[in-house]
């Protein structure tokens, strides 16, 4: 229970940092989604979500054999 | 004074066998420190410049890359070789310092033949280094590496070749625009990306890695790949291919090593996804990526390095390899409470892998990534950066959570008691104690490696943005990882890769070999020796090993002798004169034959 507070708190101040601090210019002309606040977050969260299914599914599908 | 590093390592490889013990431990760590001294006082320029045949070689071409790269390499040899120091196996020692030599010759060769002679050298002393192991499987694994990585030198040095016939000179300067880009040169890039482990290139690094002995994977992953970043660099900046081969191979080698169970073949595909970032920074071609590939493979060879000691610390303790098998627990300890320093330079490496800040990695991987980004290339800037995550998760949480810890979260693994753990050696604590030191300084003090960049760089990674950024990326995926952990243990599955065709291709060439074709032989030589049978009329034994072979000969019709058999048994040869105009008739026609032959050659 207590890391989810945890959690929470973590969200609501990166949202916050990312309004509030200048952004490195680099990043944001790289593409549209950079400006959206909370963007790190979102694409972390959904990113590592994508590669385990990827991977599970591959395994699944493709690669892997039972080691004998 | 000018001496060609190489040299110092290789006098050392020839002097190991008449040193022992404690006066063996000394040359092992002087090598390595002479050469970095001499490396150091090296000034720019082009030295070594042989006459062969025509055609100029030049063995040594220092600039600020070359340098570099050299100077990684030698204090990554120093620091393996106090890892390394209780061995006694002198093979691995002459091994690991000729692969050494070889790469030094490699990043120092200012001519194609040079590079090849030394690319040569470094791929047969890593494939000893892999069978020094001495089990089956490194005994196979070496055999294929062997496989791959002629093949690739023999592209190469048909690139090579055919580089010289177009265009007259050695050279080794850029090679991707040369007349259109022809043939010779996509042959080099062949070569060159066999030992980069491209993929479809690549199974040889996670097939072989894993394979090898505790000490040589910790050299193996350092110089077969980064030389090969190097020739890339040198050869074929701005090359568009590799921008995305670089980004999907940065991806591929997450995913697999996501899936993995030995906790060095992992770490081994990782390697796949590092150089990844490094080869798209290669691809992109501006100074900024450039400068980022070669501070990404500074940083790399040292944590890298640091995490497969770490894991080969583990395997060396408790003689297990599989995530399936570690994390204890249960009735015995938890290997956290058993190895806490190992545990705790480990997450050292990975935390420097992985980007977080103050460590190495934050400093590197940044700048091939802010390249992209300022190259407008948004869909491989956020292919890197999920790279990053995929980084993340499998080397900072999965293996360290599943080797370390994990038995309580998931009861289902298996928790056999971990017996007593072999004591560590001092001297591999003191070697990862050194690289992790190397690794945070480096991170905390960002200049000290931009300064010997070889192109001139203004790039700040510590800004609010960016530090902000990468905690929030790696926060979640620490999130995604304690909610799904169930999902990413171990478990015993073997991972087929590319090498599935190459293994595929090998059995059914040999059972080809073995049935079709010794078939075939056989019944030609049947056939071949009826006919001179027949030709030759009365020669005939009684005696024959061939199943078709009849005992009394063929071409009946004559009459035959019948063989006297004398009195101690032996057989006698009857031959009659018909059979004698036979066989000079078979004799004539053979020579006959042989001489058109020669004729028309």
């Amino acid at each position: 229970m207590k890391y989810i507070i945890l959690l929470i708190i973590f969200i609501l101040l990166s949202l916050l940092s990312d309004l509030l601090l200048p952004h490195d210019l680099p990043r944001c002309i790289s593409g549209w989604w950079h400006k959206l606040p909370g963007f790190e977050i979102i694409y972390g969260f959904i990113g590592c979500i994508v590669i385990i299914i990827v991977a599970k599914l591959l395994a699944r599908l493709v690669l892997q054999k039972r080691e004998d | 004074m000018l001496l060609h590093p190489s040299i110092i390592f290789l006098v050392g490889a020839l002097l190991l066998p008449f040193f022992r013990h404690k006066a063996r431990q000394y040359l092992l760590l002087s090598v390595p420190a002479i050469s970095f001294i001499v490396l150091v006082n090296l000034p720019e320029g082009q030295y070594w410049s042989y006459h062969f045949l025509n055609y100029d070689l030049l063995l040594g071409r220092v600039d600020r890359l070359s340098q570099c790269f050299g100077y990684v390499f030698v204090v990554m040899a120093f620091l393996g070789m106090v890892y390394a120091l209780h061995l006694r196996d002198t093979t691995q020692h002459i091994a690991t310092f000729l692969h050494i030599a070889g790469a030094l010759g490699v990043v120092l060769a200012g001519d194609l033949l040079t590079l090849w002679f030394f690319w040569e050298i470094m791929s047969l002393s890593a494939v000893f280094l892999i069978w020094s192991q001495r089990s089956k499987a490194a005994l196979a694994a070496g055999f294929r590496y062997i496989f791959v990585h002629l093949s690739g030198g023999a592209c190469l040095l048909t690139g090579i070749l055919l580089h010289l016939k177009t265009t007259g000179s050695l050279d080794f300067s850029i090679l991707s625009g040369q007349g259109g880009g022809g043939v010779s040169s996509y042959l080099i890039l062949i070569g060159f990306l066999i030992n980069a482990a491209v993929p479809p290139f690549s199974a040889w690094l996670s097939d072989a890695y894993p394979e090898a002995t505790i000490t040589g994977s910790v050299f193996l992953t350092c110089y077969a790949t980064k030389s090969a970043v190097y020739v890339l660099i040198r050869g074929f900046p701005g090359l568009d291919l590799l921008v995305w081969a670089g980004a999907i191979m940065a991806i591929y080698g997450v995913i697999f090593a996501v899936l993995q169970n030995d906790i060095r073949r992992l770490l081994a595909y990782h390697i796949i996804s590092q150089v990844g970032y490094m080869v798209c920074g290669v691809g992109l071609g501006s100074q900024m990526a450039l400068n980022g590939a070669t501070a990404h493979a500074f940083c790399h060879i040292l944590y890298k390095a640091l995490l497969f000691m770490g894991t080969g610390a583990v395997i060396y303790s408790t003689g297990r390899r599989n995530l399936t098998e570690l994390g204890g627990g249960g009735q015995g300890q938890r290997l956290s409470h058993l190895m806490p320093w190992v545990l705790i330079l480990y997450m050292i490496g990975a935390f420097s892998i992985s980007g977080v800040p103050l460590f190495n990695g934050f400093i590197s991987k940044s700048i091939t990534i802010s390249a992209a980004a300022i190259q407008k290339q948004g869909l491989i800037e956020l292919l890197l950066i999920l790279a990053s995550i995929g980084t993340f998760l499998s080397v900072a949480l999965k293996l360290p959570y599943f080797t370390w810890f994990g038995s309580s979260r998931n009861p289902s693994l298996p928790v056999g008691q971990i017996p007593n753990p072999n004591k560590l050696p001092v001297n591999m604590l003191w070697a990862m104690g050194l690289m992790s030191g190397l690794c945070i300084f480096l991170g905390c003090f960002p200049n000290m490696l931009y300064r010997i960049l070889p192109y001139p760089l203004k790039y700040q990674p510590y800004t609010p943005d960016h530090i902000v950024g990468t905690m929030q990326l790696l926060v979640m995926t620490a999130v995604v990882f304690f909610l799904l952990s169930g999902y990413l243990k171990g478990r015993d599955a073997i991972t087929l890769d590319t090498d599935w065709f190459y293994r595929r291709l090998a059995r059914l060439l040999i059972w080809f070999i073995r049935i079709p074709l010794s078939d075939a032989r056989t019944k030609l030589q049947t056939t071949v020796g009826t006919l001179v049978n027949y030709c030759s009329g009365a020669i005939y034994r009684t005696t024959c090993s061939e199943p078709v072979c009849r005992p009394d000969g063929v071409g009946t019709g004559r009459r035959s002798e019948s063989i006297g058999r004398t009195p101690n048994g032996n057989y006698q040869f009857a031959i009659r004169p018909i059979g004698a105009i036979g066989r000079g008739l078979l004799v004539g026609l053979v020579l006959l034959f042989l001489y058109v032959i020669l004729l028309y050659l």
